[in-house]
Order: C-alpha cells, then sequence, then structure tokens
C-alpha cells in the first residue's frame, strides 16, 4: 500500500506597485498587517520589477504608509488579502502620480475621515491633506480651520458622539 | 437643670461628631454620568474647538446644541471637536472621579476666516453634571 505524502503549502501572495506614470515601482515599502490588537505586522520592499512575495495562510491588510508614497502620488487604499493553503494571489497597488494625482486628490474622502484625521487617526492621504488645506486656511497644514471650511462648504455633518479608539498596536502605519 | 445641661452637652457634642464624621469621611461616589466641558474663550466667534481630554475612560461625548465628535487616541487620552458652540459633555463611569480629569484647548479657529488663533486665552472648566 502506497501512502500518500502531504505538502503543506501556505498561501502565496505575489503584489504589484505601479505608477500611473512610470510603471513598475522599486523600493516602495509596502505593510502587511493582520488585523485586531496583538496582530503580525510585516515589511516588504518591491524589487525592480515592482513586485514581492508573501507567504503565509491569513487575512491581511495590505497597503503604503503615508510616509512611503512616493512623492507626487496619492495614497492608495488598503486592500484585504486572504490567504489559504496552496492558494496564490496577485495583488495589484496602482499608484496615481503626476497631473493625474493633482486631479484627483480630492475626492474619497468623507467628512468623518477628515474628522478622524485631525482628531489623530490617520485616514487621509498627504495630498488630501494639502488639498484641504488649500480649499481652507492656506497656512500650509491640514488643521481646524481646513475642516472647518469644508464643512462649510459641503455642508456636510460630523458623525456624533465618540468616534471609538485607535487600534492601540497600529495607530499609525509603518 | 444639670441634668438638662448634660444631656444638651451631650447631645451638641454628638451634632459636631456628626459633622466632623460627614466631612472627614471617604468621597462620595457620585456614580456614572456626564462632566461638563466649559471652554472660557476670549473670543466671541469661534468656529470650532479641538479639545485635549484626559484622566479617565470616557463612554461617550454628546450635546444637543452643537455639533461634537470624539476620538480616543491613547488610553484615557481623547481628542474633542466641537463645531459651532463651546460647551460638550464627556460621560464617565464615576463623576466623583472629576478631579483626575483635566482638558485644555489644543486648536481654535475664527468662525469667518478660518484662521487659527493663539490658544493662551483659552481655558477649559470642568464640572459634574447632573
Amino acid at each position: 500500500m502506497t501512502q500518500g505524502v502531504v505538502i503543506n503549502c501556505p498561501g502565496i501572495m505575489v503584489a504589484t506597485v505601479t505608477s500611473s506614470s512610470a510603471g513598475p515601482l522599486t523600493g516602495v515599502q509596502v505593510f502587511i498587517s493582520e488585523p485586531g490588537p496583538g496582530g503580525g505586522l510585516w515589511l516588504a520592499t518591491t524589487d525592480a520589477s515592482g513586485r514581492f512575495t508573501f507567504q503565509q495562510d491569513g487575512r491581511y491588510s495590505v497597503g503604503i504608509a503615508p510616509q512611503n508614497v512616493p512623492p507626487g502620488c496619492t495614497q492608495p487604499p488598503s486592500q484585504i488579502v486572504t490567504l489559504v493553503q496552496q492558494g496564490l494571489v496577485q495583488v495589484d497597488i496602482p499608484l496615481t502620480c503626476g497631473a493625474a494625482a493633482q486631479n484627483m486628490d480630492h475626492v474619497d474622502f468623507t467628512a468623518d475621515a477628515a474628522a478622524r484625521d485631525l482628531l489623530g487617526a490617520v485616514t487621509l492621504s498627504d495630498a488630501q491633506r494639502a488639498y484641504l488645506d488649500r480649499h481652507g486656511n492656506h497656512d500650509g497644514s491640514y488643521d481646524l480651520g481646513d475642516l472647518l471650511a469644508f464643512l462649510d462648504r459641503t455642508h456636510a455633518k460630523l458623525a456624533p458622539g465618540l468616534l471609538g479608539a485607535m487600534p492601540r498596536s497600529k495607530e499609525r502605519a509603518p | 437643670m444639670k441634668r438638662s445641661l448634660r444631656f444638651l452637652t451631650i447631645v451638641a457634642c454628638s451634632v459636631v461628631l456628626g459633622c466632623e464624621r460627614e466631612v472627614a469621611g471617604p468621597e462620595r461616589v457620585l456614580g456614572p454620568g456626564p462632566l461638563e466641558l466649559q471652554v472660557a474663550t476670549p473670543n466671541a466667534d469661534d468656529g470650532a474647538l479641538l479639545l485635549a481630554v484626559s484622566g479617565g475612560p470616557v463612554d461617550s461625548v454628546t450635546l444637543s446644541e452643537f455639533e461634537v465628535t470624539a476620538l480616543e487616541v491613547a488610553a484615557g487620552d481623547y481628542r474633542v471637536l466641537i463645531h459651532g458652540g463651546s460647551i460638550a459633555r464627556v460621560w464617565v463611569r464615576d463623576r466623583g472621579t472629576r478631579s483626575a480629569y483635566v482638558a485644555s484647548v489644543a486648536q481654535a479657529v475664527s468662525r469667518s476666516t478660518y484662521e487659527r488663533r493663539a490658544i493662551a486665552g483659552y481655558a477649559v472648566i470642568i464640572t459634574a453634571g447632573r
């Protein structure tokens, strides 16, 4: 009788970081984090072809921290990736850079995101903060006056009450 | 007469001692409820205020007249944003611990120009609400 051999191969992620204007980006640091308190955190850097690989089963958030976004590019939203045994997942992390980034930096954030960022969470990209300041008090940094100008301009309302707590371990992405 | 005087003296002493016990006793537990944060401002047209509040856990932040929102940035350390007013109400587990809480103005901006103001003249007064 032949006995089968079971090989446990963890799931693998192959991720690529690209720029809308320059193609694959080399040397970009990407974080891979497990959700929840005490979850693991990994940092990967893209190679010459803009890629990195990660191999371990689990559910992860994959993204680029604001300080690691190349100059002139917008921060892409984090993606949730689930890796299972013997599975292969390809992840594309596209960055919008150059003139296109200037044109789209104002989209995709809410009054709550703007308020949370001001209160201490990191919910906006640098480009979005710059946009708010440009359309606010224009003093060089995102502050309460810029949020107030945004609320007045959009007639948005703040979510009442306590917005919750920042995650203890990862309130600032790497 | 002497007997009456002695009785009155005993009663008076009991009352006095009773009062002393009341004063020297443990701090009164007020239980859960709100603490009022009243911002004293040198300006009449603040558009919004950002407060830093710390000292213990806060369960929620409320106010009916204005918009107020908050975030816990570290254990027991909160940022409270008030839009259009100068009062906020934070709900705590024991109002008797009011003295442990401290609050200050981190940012204040003009209603009309959105410019940030110097916060030197601002103060936050914390009182136990009902």
